[in-house]
């Protein structure tokens, strides 16, 4: 009798795993700390309006409004959205849609942005360089970090060399690439951001951003291999480490930090800034969120919370007078 | 015990019907997904039929009736707004002329399409097409020229007689037309682009077929539309900041022209240029009559023949073409190519050209002349392209593969077509060769040995 019960309660527990899983769990209200000031811009897409800007906001990190009634907040955005703060203002890189010409957005207050085509040669000389060839409708969701010790942007995003279709072998071969800018207008030649070693020497990135944490640089990737031949890593998250700079040389990244098909992070400090939280996306469903006390940490848990109806995106930090600024231009 | 089995089955039960809640909302995706049961329209279930697989209410309206709408989240964004003015989240007053009104859900973008019972004309128009939707969906909903749902023919609102007005959302490379009758595909029924006078013509314009499409302002998002059928004007607003772009040659400001901006400019060989605003140049030119010189500064040389250049910039697709439309193989400084399937170099891999058309820029492009009687130009050619060749911008002017010889035969072929009367004969046009991979490709033609061959072969990212 008690075997028959243990299955029952086994199955029951399964199924309610698999409930919560998917969100189907205990999502009642939790007391979260709020920012003392300010709170957290999400920028991101939609499933339905993929390649679209949309903005939700929050307090705590936890739960989440989307602005305008749901609509695009900059209907001539189109990309993977990832706000960066630079020297004097926001940046975020995109497309003119249907062009493949790159854009450069800038915004001094995340409300009012103004976009600026670049050359399509600044990416794609990965071609005659390395072989590798972007995909021009979003040139592989580049992201932007500002290495403030160097004065200068990095610009990385991922490519392969398999022909660009959605097969296996492209995207196992999707590696990272950067160029180095102090203007936007002058840039220097593409360059391979990883070089590891062992197990991970030939890891497909993508998704990659850069972050200094207390004289520290991590590079937060996803492991692009698949399933089969790397189990314990494949479509997963993961953080490389550099000591010498922004450019590396990183180290092998660290274990998988989510489970698989898991993509797109972001990352932030807590709303109290006790705590590591790493946003990624489940695709193509919905952003889940990992907590850690620290960068380094080997355990990330993953915490329920009422996120937006996003895809691929960014969560940074505003402050009170943004906060303000952005809630009242796009209220719902 | 057997309580207790009744409660591990209850939370059993419970627990597969939460595990099975995304693969609910997942089929939610389907058209024929019948509306939720929760809503209603002035207390009445949705539980007509209409168009098959929709559900809906058919209803007599008023205009100033207010209605209530229920189980509904965001009304605003459910209804047409050109049909609705929304007072709360449960009420909203009908602005179209009094008569009997379909209410119809649809379910995949989770918003009502309202249409008149009677689709007549002088009294309704239609628009159908490509790239467009319902505006408080803001996306795109039609599933393209069909009159077989109520998201791909959108009823207008009639303000007074031959005067309509509709929002909509308008996606990047939309195109549409206005229709009497719900009905279209035959001239009487349809309303073209060069029917009216297009007031904003830097948002909307019009194409060679007579499709409504974007202007060379155009950004996507909501549109409000008013078609006056007296003066035959159609006018376009938006709520949306549109800053438009301002391209300059040498300084000066390129005008709207259609999709196009436009400069016409005086060209010798040897020529330096500056683009502005153009971002990079290096894809936006045609490689046969410039030679970068400082891409991000917009600065090019020009080596075609000299003469009178109009340079139009699609910016749409962010490529140039330069064009001396009267210059021809009789005066000995120019060809031209047009065809199907085909692009700008600088548009790979999408394609350009829309159509056999000799007048347009896009599908009709000057060759370069190499020597006498040799001429050159470089194309994105994808698998399936077709062209021919002009010895000016003539349809008279043919001189393509009827006259010229495919070289090599593997790569390059001579278009044929098999009459079940008369057998095969040569179609002028120039096809894929068995061996052919798609590319960039620099095809020139020699009159004088009377050939055509591919001098260049690129990859699109070379």
């Amino acid at each position: 009798m008690k075997k028959i019960r243990n299955i029952i309660l086994g199955i029951l527990t399964s199924v309610t795993l698999t409930a919560c899983s998917d969100n189907g769990g205990d999502w009642s209200p939790k007391v979260h700390p709020e920012c003392d000031k300010g709170g957290f811009l999400f920028a991101h897409m939609t499933n339905e309006n993929y390649g679209s800007l949309f903005y939700s906001v929050s307090r705590d990190g936890y739960h989440w409004e989307t602005l305008n009634n749901g609509n695009s907040v900059l209907p001539a955005y189109a990309g993977h959205p990832d706000i960066m703060k630079g020297r004097d203002a926001y940046y975020m890189i995109g497309v003119k849609r249907g062009t493949g010409i790159p854009m450069l957005w800038r915004s001094e207050d995340l409300v009012s942005w103004q976009g600026t085509k670049l050359s399509k040669s600044i990416f794609n000389k990965i071609k005659p360089l390395y072989g590798y060839e972007n995909e021009e409708d979003w040139y592989g969701a580049p992201k932007l970090f500002y290495d403030k010790d160097e004065d200068n942007y990095i610009i990385t995003w991922h490519a392969g060399n398999m022909g660009n279709g959605e097969t296996r072998e492209e995207w196992a071969s999707k590696r990272t690439f950067y160029i180095v800018t102090k203007d936007f207008k002058s840039f220097s030649d593409p360059k391979f951001l990883f070089a590891f070693t062992g197990y991970d020497e030939n890891l497909a990135s993508i998704d990659v951003i850069i972050r200094k944490i207390n004289g520290v640089y991590y590079a937060i990737l996803k492991d692009e291999r698949w399933e089969d031949e790397y189990p314990e890593t494949a479509k997963t998250v993961r953080i490389a480490r550099s000591k010498g700079g922004a450019l590396g040389p990183y180290e092998n990244p660290g274990p998988a930090l989510t489970l698989p098909k898991r993509e797109a992070p972001t990352l932030v400090m807590s709303a109290d800034e006790e705590k590591f939280w790493i946003y990624c996306e489940r695709y193509p469903y919905y952003y889940e969120l990992y907590t850690a006390d620290s960068i380094e940490s080997d355990n990330w848990t993953s915490e329920p919370f009422e996120g937006p109806k996003a895809r691929h995106g960014c969560v940074v930090r505003v402050s009170e007078e943004e906060y303000k600024s952005i809630t009242s231009t796009y209220k719902n | 015990m057997k309580p207790q089995y009744k409660l591990v089955t209850f939370f059993l039960v419970m627990g597969i019907m939460c595990s099975c809640q995304s693969d609910i909302e997942k089929v939610e995706v389907w058209p024929e997904w019948p509306a939720p049961v929760n809503v209603s329209v002035d207390g009445k279930s949705l539980d007509e039929m209409f168009y098959e697989t929709y559900k809906g209410i058919s209803m007599d309206l008023t205009q100033g009736q207010t209605v209530a709408f229920s189980g509904m989240k965001r009304l605003r964004t459910v209804l047409q707004s050109h049909y609705w003015d929304v007072l709360s989240e449960t009420e909203a007053v009908f602005l179209g002329v009094d008569g009997q009104y379909d209410i119809i859900w649809d379910n995949e973008s989770s918003c009502i399409f309202t249409e008149p019972r009677e689709k007549a004309f002088p009294d309704e128009l239609f628009l159908c097409g490509t790239g467009w939707g319902h505006q408080g969906a803001y996306k795109v909903t039609t599933h393209g020229w069909s009159w077989d749902r109520p998201t791909d023919m959108m009823s207008l609102r009639r303000v007074s007689p031959g005067v309509f007005e509709g929002s909509l959302y308008l996606a990047q490379g939309f195109t549409f037309k206005f229709c009497k009758d719900h009905l279209m595909g035959e001239r009487q029924y349809e309303i073209q682009s060069v029917d009216l006078e297009i007031l904003k013509s830097e948002i909307i314009g019009g194409n060679q077929y007579g499709d409504f499409v974007p202007g060379s302002g155009f950004q996507p998002g909501v549109f409000n539309l008013k078609v006056d059928l007296n003066s035959n004007k159609l006018d376009v607003t938006t709520n949306m900041i549109i800053e438009p772009e301002t391209f300059y040659v040498n300084g000066n400001e390129m005008t709207s022209s259609g999709s196009y901006q436009y400069y016409s400019i005086r060209l010798r060989k040897g020529d330096e240029v500056t683009f502005g605003n153009f971002g990079g140049i290096e894809s936006a030119l045609q490689p046969d009559f410039w030679e970068i010189v400082d891409d991000m500064e917009g600065k090019a040389i020009f080596k075609g023949e000299n003469g009178l250049y109009d340079i139009y910039l699609d910016p749409n697709y962010m490529v140039v073409y330069t064009l001396c439309t009267s210059m021809n193989f009789q005066k000995g400084n120019a060809a031209w190519v047009a065809g199907i399937n085909w692009g700008h170099p600088g548009s790979a891999p999408r394609i350009t050209a829309t159509g056999w058309d000799l007048s347009s820029p896009n599908n009709c492009m000057q060759m370069k002349k190499v020597e006498k009687g040799v001429f050159e130009v470089t194309l994105w050619l994808p698998e399936g392209f077709n062209i021919k060749f002009f010895k000016a911008r003539d349809w008279g002017q043919e001189a393509s593969t009827t006259i010229l010889t495919p070289l090599p035969e593997s790569m390059f072929a001579a278009g044929v077509y098999v009459d079940p009367e008369t057998g095969p004969r040569l179609t002028g046009d120039l096809v894929a060769g068995s061996d052919f991979k798609p590319g960039i490709y620099t095809v020139r033609v020699d009159y004088n040995r009377n050939i055509v061959y591919a001098v260049g072969h690129y990859t699109p990212s070379e």
